[in-house]
């Protein structure tokens, strides 16, 4: 596999797209005016943090009431404990039912356990519906972002990728791009047999989960087909509904600077006896999946994220390198700590360690998640990754400042010796630190330190 | 997995677990309005929904035939309890409601029968002013099809059913059902270049007929 | 009033003009300043960087020198002060002995610019200059600290023509190891930076941290460009006519 720095430099090689930037900016200043229109804003940011903090304290309690409430509503539960285990349940499922097609809202969780390759392989024709994830799919890639999966697309390549597939007539407009695959999903969703959707929520003391879009296919996919699936982390829960209206207030802002995206969808079970419509089979697949072995590690925290992408829009990193380079399905700030926390340190540590620690994710995350503080957790545990020469300089650095005298003496001679590699301030092109000269010019040590400067001057 | 041994590795986690604290102000805020009817046109207009005010039923009754404009419609059962005499303004105005029941058995044949129906009127139990959101709470001879499946959704609402937040509205919700959808506009995507497009998947227009 | 300097490394070594020009601002304050001589490192490089052993024993060294002295410690770099306020009392929390010191040294560190104007109410003397000035703010200073309009407000008071900086809270780049480990994203950082100094009309970017100036700094020279870097300290304290 290519390291996180080779595939940054195929991207700068390649031109990231500026869409990414621009995209990221965009919903980054949404947030903000969103929050500066929304007085009680920091005090809801607070309350966020607190109900994750209180729910995670007694998940497995919540988890169990929350299973019984589902089952009391008619549902299904099937707990996961990792993404095969959650596959082999849902194509099952599939095959009993006889289902050959299945329509998709779209959710990070079950591209995380890679459920439509599982799907399709065993025979069900797997639709994505939301039109990001759409176009995505009609291009076999991956999502650029958590929230707008198509950012680093711009509408020509939309076009011809519609007109290509889709066999229409080109067009670049949005709104006829639209319209294009409002029709064709459509057909889709008023014939597929299944509905698979994520959950942002679930609510413990009534069973229900609460499905955030803007589209509408997110009703779609829960109301037409016959079985709905709701694949759910299992960290996504909340006690009652007071607590989820504090999540949800924060969640829309934090995403794309709405008050609440267009459709807040509750769903809780399949129709009950009498209702003119809905489905008639309501799964619950509950994901691990490595999200307990991260709630009894060090960077537990990152399990209160909601997953709103305002980490990303944020992130300098994330709008330099865009969100294909991380490698993984989360991308940018959360996928930093999560990925590694998830899938093993060994072969994702170069992931936390490509942050310059800016804080500006934290900032902006709605439940205030620490996120500089668990990307230093995530490098104590992997230093001995980094380059033997990183290492000894370090070392060698540390055991200077710890011994003071030793400290003056050699930035004293540092000083006096400095001027026969330096010329104005500057270092003279030598081979040291490389990386840094590349593209820098390299400051020299001044012909004198504070300290001697102050000894000198006298008390 | 097994719920119980699922379970155990949660609990065996938390047992060593490094979580901050669940320190905070242990109650969400309050969130008011001085004129929250006010406030609602405004948010509800602003999130691109056609907000009619009405003085009276009979007001709204002409509002809806001119939004129904001669098409055919699904309808929720129980719209006399917000227009009195609903059914008989029915029949009078000699407008065509379509029954949107699906059947287990002739679901996707229902779906295409219903889907291609235009105009959706529904009621909303409670509408927040914050945000110009309806919450519509289906169930009991309350299709999800008709603020769902069709172009044009109407909403009536008498305006006394709005409350300043969305923790207010969920208290006056009536939650023994399959499905509330708190609804905010009509449906839309900036997927493409962040641009704003309007009524992908779900209806292209929300009418939000306020009544008194 | 005495107050004692922790000067930091980089400008110990780097950057000396930047602390004579803290002292000659401190004592223009009516500040007698002391240096306690035995002060090398924060630790900040090896706790960001994941060394915890280090930083901890950069941390005991720095709070032993410090917690023997009194009075306020006055840091002018934004990230050393965030350093020695929230970072080394979580890294020898576990120590009752230096868990304590490193509380009382957060106490009693203060960055430079929210001393002068928060503490002191302190506004320099009038600087003449042909010079026009942006300012970037440094992120731990900013986002640890809140430090973002003291600064501003200084170069405003001693009649500094200041132009704002478009994404003035973007980080410039550096972060440390960050800057030689991941020499790619660190320089398009730099890159963005530059570009929105350029476009802002200013000769000079003025900041709280030589480290984030040390890094545009070197981009900046690379490139040829006639725009200077400046710590605040210097243009304060009269030292940039």
């Amino acid at each position: 596999m290519t390291t996180f720095r080779e595939r940054i430099q195929d991207a700068f090689a390649e031109g990231v797209p500026i869409a990414i930037d621009r995209g990221a900016r965009g919903h980054y200043e949404h947030r903000a005016e969103a929050a500066a229109v929304f007085p009680q804003m920091e005090p809801m940011r607070d309350r966020a943090r607190q109900i994750r903090a209180e729910v995670l304290a007694n998940l497995d309690v919540h988890l169990r009431q929350f299973a019984d409430s589902v089952e009391r509503n008619g549902g299904v539960v099937f707990f996961a404990a990792d993404a095969a285990e959650a596959c082999d349940y849902i194509v099952g499922l599939a095959r009993r039912e006889g289902i050959t097609r299945a329509v998709k809202v779209k959710s990070m969780v079950t591209e995380e356990i890679h459920l439509n390759a599982a799907l399709e392989d065993a025979g069900v024709e797997t639709v994505e519906t939301d039109l990001g994830e759409f176009i995505v799919q009609l291009a076999g890639e991956t999502p650029s972002h958590i929230i707008a999966p198509v950012l680093h697309k711009n509408r020509q390549q939309i076009g011809e990728l519609f007109a290509e597939r889709l066999g229409v007539d080109y067009t670049d407009d949005p709104g006829e791009l639209n319209e294009i695959a409002r029709d064709y999903l459509r057909e889709r969703f008023l014939t597929a047999g299944m509905g698979i959707s994520g959950a942002n929520f679930g609510v413990a003391d009534d069973g229900s989960i609460a499905l955030v879009t803007n589209e509408g296919n997110g009703r779609l996919c829960t109301t037409a087909p016959r079985i709905h699936v709701a694949v759910m982390g299992m960290e996504r829960l909340v006690r009652d509904r007071r607590d989820l209206a504090v999540m949800l207030e924060v969640l829309a802002r934090s995403a794309t600077g709405q008050g609440l995206s267009s459709y807040t969808n509750i769903v809780s079970g399949p129709r009950r006896i009498g209702e003119p419509d809905g489905p008639d089979q309501f799964h619950v697949v509950i994901v691990d999946n490595g999200r307990s072995a991260t709630l009894g590690s060090r960077v537990a925290e990152i399990l209160y994220c909601i997953r709103c992408g305002a980490c990303l829009n944020a992130c300098p990193v994330y709008r330099h390198v865009g969100g294909h380079a991380y490698g993984s399905v989360y991308p940018g700030p959360i996928g930093k700590v999560l990925t590694p926390s998830l899938y093993g340190l060994e072969q994702w540590h170069e992931l936390p360690a490509t942050s310059s620690l800016c804080g500006a994710c934290q900032e902006v995350c709605p439940v205030r998640i620490d996120i500089p503080k668990l990307l230093v957790e995530l490098r104590n545990e992997s230093t001995h990754e980094l380059s033997a020469g990183l290492r000894r300089g370090l070392a060698i650095y540390a055991g200077v400042t710890t011994h003071p005298r030793v400290f003056r003496l050699l930035t004293r001679t540092a000083a006096l010796v400095a001027g026969v590699w330096s010329r104005d301030g500057w270092m003279r092109r030598i081979p040291v630190l490389r990386n840094w000269t590349r593209d820098r010019e390299l400051p020299a040590p001044a012909p004198e330190t504070f300290h001697d400067w102050w000894r000198k001057r006298g008390a | 997995m097994e719920r119980e041994q699922f379970l155990g590795r949660v609990r065996a986690a938390l047992r060593g677990a490094v979580l901050p604290e669940a320190t905070g102000p242990g109650v969400a805020p309050s969130i008011e309005f001085d004129d929250p009817v006010s406030r609602f046109i405004e948010q509800a207009t602003k999130a691109a929904a056609e907000v009619t005010v009405t003085p009276s039923a009979a007001d709204a009754v002409d509002a809806v035939a001119g939004i129904l404009d001669g098409r055919p419609f699904i309808a929720w059962d129980d719209l006399d309890a917000v227009v009195t005499g609903w059914e008989e303004v029915v029949v009078s105005r000699g407008w065509e409601r379509i029954d949107a029941t699906v059947d287990a058995t002739t679901r996707h044949a229902d779906h295409a029968r219903i889907g291609a129906v235009p105009v959706g009127i529904t009621s909303a139990d409670v509408a927040i002013a914050a945000t110009g959101t309806v919450v519509v709470t289906h169930g009991d001879g309350r299709p999800r099809s008709a603020s769902l499946l069709v172009e044009d959704h109407i909403v009536l609402l008498p305006a006394d059913r709005i409350v300043p937040s969305l923790a207010d509205g969920f208290e006056r919700v009536d939650w023994d059902t399959s499905n509330v959808v708190a609804i905010t506009g009509p449906s839309r995507t900036g997927d493409i270049e962040s641009i704003l497009t309007l009524g992908v998947h779900g209806p292209r227009r929300l009418h939000i007929v306020v009544i008194g | 009033m005495r107050v004692q300097l922790f000067v930091t490394c980089l400008v110990n070594s780097l950057y000396p003009d930047v602390g004579k020009a803290t002292v000659k601002l401190l004592e223009q304050a009516g500040c007698r300043v002391e240096f306690p001589l035995d002060q090398t490192c924060c630790g900040q490089p090896a706790y960001n960087g994941g060394f915890r052993k280090e930083a901890r024993a950069q941390t005991r060294q720095t709070l032993d020198v410090l917690d023997a002295t009194d009075g306020p410690i006055v840091v002018p770099s934004g990230s050393c002060a965030a350093m020695l306020i929230h970072h080394s009392p979580e890294l020898v929390g576990d120590d009752a002995d230096y868990g304590a010191k490193a509380t009382r040294v957060a106490e009693r560190t203060r960055e430079l610019t929210s001393f002068l104007v928060e503490d002191l109410g302190f506004t320099p003397a009038d600087v003449a200059g042909g010079h026009t000035a942006t300012y970037h703010a440094s992120c731990h200073g900013l986002r640890g600290l809140g430090i973002k309009q003291q600064p501003k407000r200084l170069l405003d008071d001693v009649g500094v023509t200041r132009v704002e900086l478009t994404g003035e809270d973007e980080c410039c780049g550096f972060g440390g190891l960050f800057s030689i480990k991941s020499p790619e994203v660190s320089v398009a950082m730099m890159e963005t930076k530059i570009a929105q100094i350029e476009a802002s009309g200013a000769d000079t970017v003025v900041g709280v941290d030589v480290s984030c100036l040390m890094h545009i700094g070197g981009g900046l020279k690379r490139r040829g460009s006639p725009i200077r870097t400046r710590h605040i300290a210097e243009i304060l304290a009269g030292d940039d006519q």
